[in-house]
């Protein structure tokens, strides 16, 4: 099965032109990251950009920060397993963003504070304790949530370029890009991660788009739905069906989850806190709405193109993604996008299309590495620390925390040998801090009487996330529940507890009285 | 499911084109709020100088 395996993925178009096209790209991505050091020079400049973002810019740091290679992997994934159906997702997303735009649910009230990150808005409005308590929850959730993310990235590089998949070729890759991700978001900060975001926004945008319409003109569009509607039938696209992929209860949860991927997740929020003004915000997010729908509708689209391909074109593929027709184990189906791309896309194209990838993955673990870096930092060790440390130590210290969360993601992504979904390992890690902090922002943004008693049981709260992971809620007895429900579930525990901890627990003297409800 | 398959390809077909004009708009908008930001950041820079 390996051998025949090693046969599939050698079987690319990638050649060394596609190496020197995606080698230039990266040089340049590392020379404009080390240029703009000289701009951080405080913490503000360095983790905010020195709140100075025009909404174009913003707009294009938002959806290069959420739109990441393992982004395109694990919703490549979706669709081909899910088909169509999973469109809904994409489209909740968009809906969820847009709605955050027009309103300025939370991203508003919070530029309009000043904050830099979002436990230090806990800080302001329910005391020291609840910020430190929603900065380790935050950087809990959040690290262990980007630790399979090196991995899927590299995984896609190997299947593209057609680099054996066992042995030394993962961990080679997965060292040398996070090498070089690590060096420029050292050095630059948040200055350095947006002229790169804007550069990979470009890329990318002109790579999912090029890329998808080869697919179209490889396939055939109609093709493509006659495939899905024969071998998978309505569950292939009808996402309230019952007995298919999905059903109500997980659309709600992806609804919920819609809102909270902007509104809640820091990498998102951080966008916000830099841009020029709380209007601007607004702009940034009504817009980025779209990108939102793209980020997983295009790479959705890829991994049903991947299924069509497979089917109608690729016996031997068929063979080891399906082996129930052949016997044996299956492979792992996250190669099935990457080694259908490397087999349809001609020489110099598939170079760019890897480039605009490679260009997604380093977008995502830079803010997302400054992100938790300066989370720490800010809110853990500062409120921590009984002296105030001055910008150098602050960037310093952010510097060194970065180091070391890369260090951990290569150790987690050669160590990790679970089988979840990497969407569900996804959403249940990240479950672990939004849940909570999604009750605590809105009670605190908008209920006068919320109280840092019931702000520490929120947060508490998201614990019970970890349930949603199909190993653990199977060790416990909860398998009767899915994912989704386990995630509802925790939620409406977080709003509760939130609720009666405010009304039995009322804070006493000034925590309520600062000016962080705004009416 | 003929009525979910006509859904997905208005949904696709009018997410392509949204995003195409959107990322012509941030990306020759995009540089000018580049411009802006380091001159913004220099200003910073010459004031605490």
């Amino acid at each position: 099965m390996e051998s025949t395996f090693s046969e599939a993925l050698s079987q690319t178009n990638f050649t060394l032109i596609d190496w020197i096209i995606v080698g230039v790209y990266l040089s340049i991505s590392l020379v404009i990251g080390l240029l703009v050091k000289r701009f951080a020079t405080n913490m503000t400049s360095y983790i905010g950009a020195g709140r100075a973002l025009g909404t174009r810019l913003g707009i294009a740091t938002l959806a290069g920060t959420e739109t990441g290679l393992v982004t395109v992997m694990y919703s490549s994934q979706k669709g081909f397993t899910g088909g169509f159906a999973a469109f809904h997702i994409a489209v909740m997303a968009a809906l969820g963003t847009f709605i955050v735009g027009a309103t300025g649910l939370i991203v508003y009230r919070l530029r309009k504070l000043k904050v830099l990150t979002i436990p230090e808005y806990y800080e302001q409005r329910f005391g020291r304790k609840t910020r430190i308590l929603g900065a380790v929850m935050l950087a809990l959730g959040g690290i262990l949530n980007m630790g399979l993310f090196l991995k899927v990235g590299s995984m896609f590089v190997v299947g593209i370029t057609g680099m054996s998949a066992t042995g030394w070729a993962l961990p080679t890759v997965m060292t040398v890009l996070l090498i070089l991700v690590l060096a420029y978001t050292v050095l630059g900060g948040m200055i350095s991660v947006v002229v790169t975001d804007y550069i990979q926004f470009i890329v990318l945008s002109l790579g999912l788009l090029f890329a998808t319409g080869l697919i179209i003109y490889h396939l055939g569009w109609q093709n493509i739905f006659d495939t899905v509607a024969i071998q998978m039938g309505e569950k292939g696209f009808n996402p309230v069906l019952a007995e298919g992929t999905f059903g109500i209860d997980y659309i709600i949860w992806m609804g919920f989850l819609g809102l909270i991927a902007c509104a809640v997740w820091p990498a998102a929020v951080a966008r916000a806190l830099a841009m020029e003004s709380p209007e601007a915000v607004k702009v940034q997010y009504m817009w980025s709405s779209v990108a939102y729908l793209i980020r997983f509708l295009i790479p959705y689209f890829w991994g049903i193109a991947a299924f069509v391909f497979i089917f109608t074109k690729a016996p031997e593929l068929k063979l080891l993604f399906f082996p129930e027709v052949g016997g044996g184990e299956p492979i792992d189906n996250l190669y099935a996008m990457p080694i259908f791309l490397g087999r349809i896309l001609p020489v110099g194209i598939i170079g760019i299309i890897t480039a605009a990838m490679i260009a997604a993955f380093m977008s995502t673990h830079d803010s997302y590495l400054l992100c938790w870096s300066s989370v720490i930092t800010q809110d853990i060790i500062v409120p921590l620390s009984r002296r105030d440390l001055s910008n150098a130590v602050r960037i310093r210290l952010t510097r060194i925390l970065i180091v070391l969360i890369g260090a951990y993601i290569l150790y987690w992504g050669l160590v990790y040998k679970g089988k979840d979904d990497i969407w569900d390992y996804l959403v249940v890690t990240g479950a672990v801090y939004f849940t909570g902090a999604f009750a605590l922002l809105i009670g605190g943004l908008y209920w006068k009487r919320a109280s840092s008693t019931g702000a520490v049981l929120a947060l508490l709260c998201g614990f019970f996330a970890i349930f949603g992971l199909e190993p653990v809620r199977n060790a416990v007895g909860f398998d009767g529940l899915t994912g989704a429900q386990v995630g509802l579930f925790t939620i409406a525990m977080a709003f509760t507890t939130m609720i009666v901890g405010s009304l039995l627990f009322p804070d006493k003297g000034t925590l309520t009285k600062t000016n962080n409800t705004i009416d | 499911m003929e009525f979910w398959i006509l859904i997905w390809k208005i949904v696709f077909i009018f997410a392509v084109v949204i995003f195409t004009c959107m990322a012509l708009w941030v990306s020759i908008g995009g540089y000018f709020d580049l411009k802006k930001l380091f001159r913004k950041l220099k200003d910073i820079d010459n004031e605490e100088e």
